[in-house]
């Protein structure tokens, strides 16, 4: 199977059939995937992943191949930028198929999130903690991640995690102590 | 590292409880709007921002908990992907998005383009001389040019007839003559 590294890209957005082919072939496993797991967490059918996918494929060759013409190889690696733009497309996909009748009841608590715009707001000075330091304490704290899965999202190594965290409550210690 | 040192370094209760007392929920629109698009969250998934740009998306992350998930769900999504099955179905339906139209028009240019327009001239030529072979041979199992004019022939002749004696035309005169001797022989 052809890899997406390996696709043509200005074939691609020129609307070769072969190239979209291979191109289908290679990024399919990838957005199946997302939108298998984007729906899944609302509690819908296996089914609803192919139409989802199929929807996200649409939306890449609509007005001619607008949407793929946005790709920016310099700033991401096609399988990244692609998993990015299958996950807003799927999730856009359950929004237009949600039943406006559905009970209450019947919709999974994790499918109203997709609607959730809960902004969380510091109450520390602007400043007190960089944002690679509030994003290793939510990633620790509010998602409970280990160490070492932050470090692998963060691309470091844990022991920088550690390090981030240890500065961070540092920080935090010494704000609180001289506000109490 | 000292014990006190160790027990900061890890996450803990202690620092939860600290991280807590940071917070305070506002509702949507309540917080300054930080413009951060799908490029810029696929850049940061790639570490390719700057440093100035990757602190706009971590302060993103951390102030919008949706986001934050997207990005997790993103991440494990790329994980899978290596070892889950796709349906034939899915693939099939994608394939067929784009079709021969958009081939042809890829190959309008250059060399392919040539001999696309020449695969297309062919194209015509071989329909042409399909419908010429067709209404030849329709032609001939109906008899051919030369019944077709022995038609017309014969035709034009009864025509003339029609116009010159009418009621010859209508085959009615031995009719009339037998009528004639008849009367006349009462």
């Amino acid at each position: 199977m052809t890899a997406l590294d390996d696709i043509d890209l200005s074939a691609l957005l020129a609307g070769d059939k072969r190239t979209w082919d291979r191109f289908v072939a290679a990024a399919a496993p990838l957005i199946h995937a997302v939108a298998r797991r984007v729906v899944s967490t609302h509690g819908l059918s296996a089914e609803e992943a192919g139409d989802a996918a199929q929807d996200v494929f649409v939306r890449l060759c609509a007005n001619e191949r607008r949407l793929m013409k946005s790709y920016d190889r310099s700033r991401a690696s096609l399988a990244t930028w692609l998993a990015v733009i299958a996950r807003s497309c799927a999730v856009d996909h359950l929004r237009r198929r949600r039943q406006p009748t559905a009970a209450l009841d019947d919709v999974p608590e994790t499918a109203v999130a997709i609607e959730d715009r809960h902004v969380e707001k510091l109450s520390i000075p602007p400043g007190l903690l960089t944002e690679r330091q509030a994003l290793v304490l939510t990633l620790l704290y509010d998602r409970e991640m280990e160490v070492a899965d932050a470090a692998a999202l963060l691309r470091v190594d844990a022991q920088t995690v550690r390090s981030t965290h240890h500065k961070a409550m540092l920080r935090l210690r010494e704000h609180f102590r001289v506000s109490a | 590292m000292t014990q006190d040192d160790g027990s900061r370094s890890a996450p803990d209760a202690f620092g939860r409880a600290l991280w807590q007392r940071t917070k305070v929920a506002e509702t949507a629109g309540a917080a300054a709007s930080r413009a951060v698009d799908d490029a810029m969250i696929a850049a940061w998934l790639d570490g390719r921002l700057s440093e100035a740009d990757t602190a706009r998306v971590e302060r993103h992350l951390v102030e919008y908990p949706q986001a934050l998930q997207a990005v997790l769900d993103t991440r494990n999504a790329l994980a899978d992907a290596a070892r889950a099955p796709v349906p034939d179905r899915v693939v099939v339906r994608a394939q067929a998005l784009v079709g021969f139209a958009a081939e042809r028009k890829v190959g309008g240019g250059g060399l392919a383009g040539l001999f696309g327009s020449w695969r297309r001239a062919l194209e015509m030529a071989a329909v042409g001389a399909a419908f010429v072979v067709v209404i030849a041979g329709g032609f001939s199992l109906g008899g051919g040019t030369q019944e077709a004019y022995a038609h017309s022939a014969l035709n034009n002749a009864a025509a003339v007839e029609l116009v010159l004696n009418p009621l010859g035309a209508f085959r009615l005169t031995d009719d009339l003559a037998d009528l004639v001797t008849e009367q006349g022989g009462r």
